[in-house]
């Protein structure tokens, strides 16, 4: 067995140099770093995007759905990405597979998701996979081969699939969605219930499926921008980011220390924007009105902050390749710090209000609670996984950008419930608010853009960036020519989604709209 | 015997709570909204929303039967009915409409609107009308002994179960006296009005989540007019509920004969006592989160604590 290349976050990799390993070697070193590493991303693409040029499809042949032809009965190549977050170091391994290959899921859990979507995407069937569906609802690139043998004419609807079902006297089921009563995104819950108590629940998303991945791999490149701003609405800089990392990574492009200033305090006004308001829907759904009213509108007052540096709230048009498009002058800096420091004073008695109420806190305690075990072999991000006690944040293990030269440190609790997802928000809120003060007044000086160079050929890049709800890894692979021949988005909530279903059991169902806010995933950011 | 001008009297009185009804609400939300800084909708919004109601076409689930398009009107009706047994300007003796209407036929009037709407919540065959309606069954199951007791516990000492009588007596009567079993009992009843009127910390009025829902959730498969009528039902219960609490604990200021004078100030009298009910149901909203389903029993055992040492203390 090769050893495995070990790779950083923003390192272009040579392809060449990426082991390729047989399916049974591929397995083997799956199971062995599963139990001890956290899996970024396991992702399935055409093979033919490394051997060269020969043999490539020409890209008139385009098939249905907008996806690209790709040839009856061609391989299929799985590359699996694991991340040390002690070590701040990366692996990553391929293998071939054809219309099947033994299923990694029942020995690394973290699997389960990537693995419906190979088979989706792919038409590759894992076999002994526990319990193998469509995740998105959408047809496989590959024409005629479908992992669950859908003739090619039968419409595919969302939801529309097995669900896991509790017989007995007294079960009964409750289905909610995909169109919910308040202004939220769509999506499917199946909950079997025994009395008030949830014995199990499922999540049926794909309703927001757009082709993102399809359109950013054969569309028109002037809409990639648009589409990474808009692939999680709430976590613009964050996706923004991310690809704009793994582009300059790739040119070996050098950004001003100025514009990684400036994208580390839009990143950290979007998570306190999220994170305040995520408290006060939290305050809200126990209602508990005071805060919930309150942090409203101080989310409206973070977001207008980004707005002061580049015109739009959510921070759309503000990160680019190269830098960011908008500078910050000394005056609209000072007005910064201030807002800032008024938010803070606010953000501080609403949200004690709530910590202080003894009924907020009957509410939050041991409800929706993730043991550390879980998380791990979930492979959960972000506050879901710091609230478990798991000391993983990319700011701190895989640092890039500003992070590199500013540290922040990470916040965990040891309980895994809500009050422990809320209060982590709280102490990532107050943490924020210190480093952006601390960024705006040693505010690097510079020019904020500089064109992008051109791709290195045949490279890997990963590129991870902590936005608000946890990791997000985008995956760049260039072709030949330095082209974007492949490009792979994982948002935090893809891991997440099965650690709200694992919260839920034995839960009073009544308890699942905090359990769901406690989260608060994104259903586009995880259907793209 | 109940003469016209007494039907006519209690008849005028049953109007004028079903008329308030929703202006309670309306500054319910008003102070609601003025304690989380924010302007609030006016306090006829609640009349505005049944004139809406009202004007809107019905949508029916396939599964209903017949019966589920009349419970509305047979809601309205009970609670209706029950408001006809409270003294509310007057309180002399054989004052309310129906000779036998007492407090133990309020109580059971407003226990079969609750059992209607559960039915017609399930009969609707939605899942999240039969989880309200099991919850709502929970808590009337703990709510009623303890109203019952807490009546019990002052028509003990008055000697009789009709409201207007018992009004009075608090007046005339030494032994009608406040004491000590009356401040246990008045206490039952602060904890036992949230739940009646599906308030924090008991239920959320305000929430659009379907899973959390008590008494909501009853009314999810409910449209236009039936709607309406079990919104006013609602307002109505609220209403009822309070002038309970009066007529029991402090019908000060009620007018003893049929002057202008006199029912001018217990109309005043009337709307100030109400008033302080909206505040405290208000502030209590403002200050607390909702209740853990599971722990709803508790609370609501507090009450029926209080209300039967309440009882017990008049009877040793």
């Amino acid at each position: 067995m090769s050893t495995p290349r070990t790779l950083r976050m923003g390192e272009a990799v040579p392809l060449a140099e990426i082991p390729r390993l047989d399916t049974a070697g591929f397995r083997a070193r799956v199971t062995d770093v599963a139990w001890r590493l956290r899996l970024v991303a396991l992702f399935g693409r055409p093979s033919y995007a490394l051997t060269a040029s020969e043999g490539r499809p020409s890209s008139s042949s385009v098939a249905a759905e907008g996806q690209s032809a790709v040839e009856p009965g061609a391989p299929v190549t799985l590359t699996a990405i694991f991340a040390d977050d002690r070590n701040g170091q990366m692996q990553a391994f391929s293998t071939d597979v054809g219309a099947s290959y033994p299923a990694l899921t029942p020995d690394c859990p973290q699997a389960n998701g990537f693995e419906r979507e190979i088979a989706e995407q792919w038409g590759v069937r894992p076999e002994g996979h526990p319990w193998l569906k469509p995740l998105r609802y959408h047809r496989s690139a590959v024409p005629g081969r479908d992992a669950w043998g859908r003739a090619p004419g039968t419409a595919i609807e969302p939801s529309v699939t097995d669900f896991f079902r509790v017989e007995g006297e007294a079960v009964h089921e409750v289905a909610v969605g995909p169109v919910h009563a308040g202004v939220i995104e769509p999506g499917h819950f199946r909950f079997q219930c025994f009395g008030e108590t949830v014995l199990h629940l499922e999540i049926a998303l794909g309703y927001q499926h757009r082709g993102v991945e399809q359109a950013l791999r054969h569309g028109d490149a002037r809409r990639v921008m648009p589409y990474m701003e808009t692939l999680a609405g709430d976590t613009t800089i964050g996706h923004a980011t991310a690809y704009a990392q793994a582009l300059e990574s790739a040119a070996g492009a050098r950004v001003s220390a100025r514009a990684h200033a400036l994208r580390a305090v839009a990143l950290e006004l979007e998570r306190l924007a999220n994170h305040t308001g995520d408290l006060g829907a939290l305050a809200g759904d126990v209602a508990f009105l005071p805060t919930m009213s309150y942090c409203g509108r101080i989310r409206g007052d973070f977001l207008n902050m980004t707005a002061l540096i580049c015109g739009n709230r959510f921070g759309r048009g503000l990160v680019r390749p190269g830098g960011v498009r908008w500078d910050l002058d000394p005056a609209r800096k000072d007005e910064l710090l201030s807002r800032l420091a008024a938010a803070e004073a606010d953000t501080k008695s609403a949200v004690e209000l709530m910590f202080d109420s003894p009924s907020v806190l009957a509410r939050f305690e041991e409800t929706g609670t993730v043991s550390f075990d879980e998380c791990e072999s979930l492979g959960l991000v972000g506050p879901a996984a710091r609230a478990c006690g798991a000391e993983r944040d990319v700011r701190q293990d895989f640092p890039g950008g500003m992070y590199r030269f500013q540290q922040i440190p990470v916040g965990t609790w040891s309980t895994g419930d809500v009050f422990g997802r809320a209060f982590v928000r709280w102490l990532e809120i107050q943490r924020s608010i210190a480093f952006i003060r601390e960024v705006l007044q040693t505010l690097p000086e510079g020019d904020v853009l500089a064109p992008c160079g051109p791709l290195a050929p045949d490279s890997l890049v990963v590129s991870l960036v902590e936005g608000w709800r946890g990791e997000v890894a985008h995956v760049l692979i260039t072709g030949a020519q330095g082209q974007r021949e492949f490009y792979k988005i994982v948002d935090p909530s893809f891991h997440n989604w099965m650690g709200l279903a694992i919260a839920m059991r034995d839960q009073a169902i009544s308890d699942f709209p905090i359990c769901n806010k406690s989260f608060n995933l994104s259903y586009c950011g995880h259907d793209l | 015997m109940a003469s016209i001008e007494h039907i006519g009297a209690a008849c005028a009185q049953t109007g004028l709570l079903v008329v308030l009804g929703p202006l309670v609400t309306g500054f319910i939300q008003k102070i609601k909204a003025r304690l989380q800084c924010r302007q609030g909708a006016s306090v006829w919004q609640p009349y505005q929303d049944l004139a809406k109601l009202l004007r809107k076409g019905t949508v029916q689930s396939d599964t209903a039967s017949p019966f589920f398009q009349v419970v509305p009107v047979l809601v309205l009706a009970a609670t209706v009915t029950a408001a006809a047994m409270l003294p509310v300007l007057r309180s002399s003796v054989g004052s309310s409409a129906l000779p036998f209407g007492d407090a133990i036929l309020l109580v059971a009037l407003l226990a079969l609107a609750r059992f209607l709407l559960a039915i017609g919540a399930l009969d609707a065959g939605g899942a999240f009308g039969g989880m309200g309606a099991s919850r709502e069954m929970t808590v009337g199951l703990l709510v009623e002994p303890a109203l019952m007791l807490v009546v019990f516990s002052v028509a003990i000492v008055g000697g009789t179960t009709e409201l207007g009588d018992l009004a009075t007596r608090r007046h005339t009567l030494a032994a009608m006296a406040w004491q000590a079993p009356d401040l246990l009992a008045f206490f039952a009843m602060l904890v036992l009005i949230p739940a009646e009127t599906g308030r924090i910390p008991v239920d959320n009025p305000d929430t659009h989540l379907e899973l959390t829902m008590l008494h909501e959730g009853m009314l999810l498969e409910h449209s236009g007019p039936g709607l309406a009528c079990i919104a006013l039902a609602t307002h109505t219960k609220q209403i009822v509920i309070l002038s309970l609490t009066v007529a029991l604990f402090c019908p000060y200021g009620m007018a003893q004969d049929i002057t202008p004078e006199a029912l001018g100030l217990a109309l005043a009298a009337f709307v100030a006592k109400l008033f302080v009910f909206v505040v405290f149901l208000g502030v209590i909203e403002s200050s607390y989160a909702k209740m853990r389903f599971f722990r709803v029993p508790q609370f609501l055992a507090l009450g029926l604590l209080c209300a039967f040492l309440s009882l017990a203390l008049r009877i040793l």
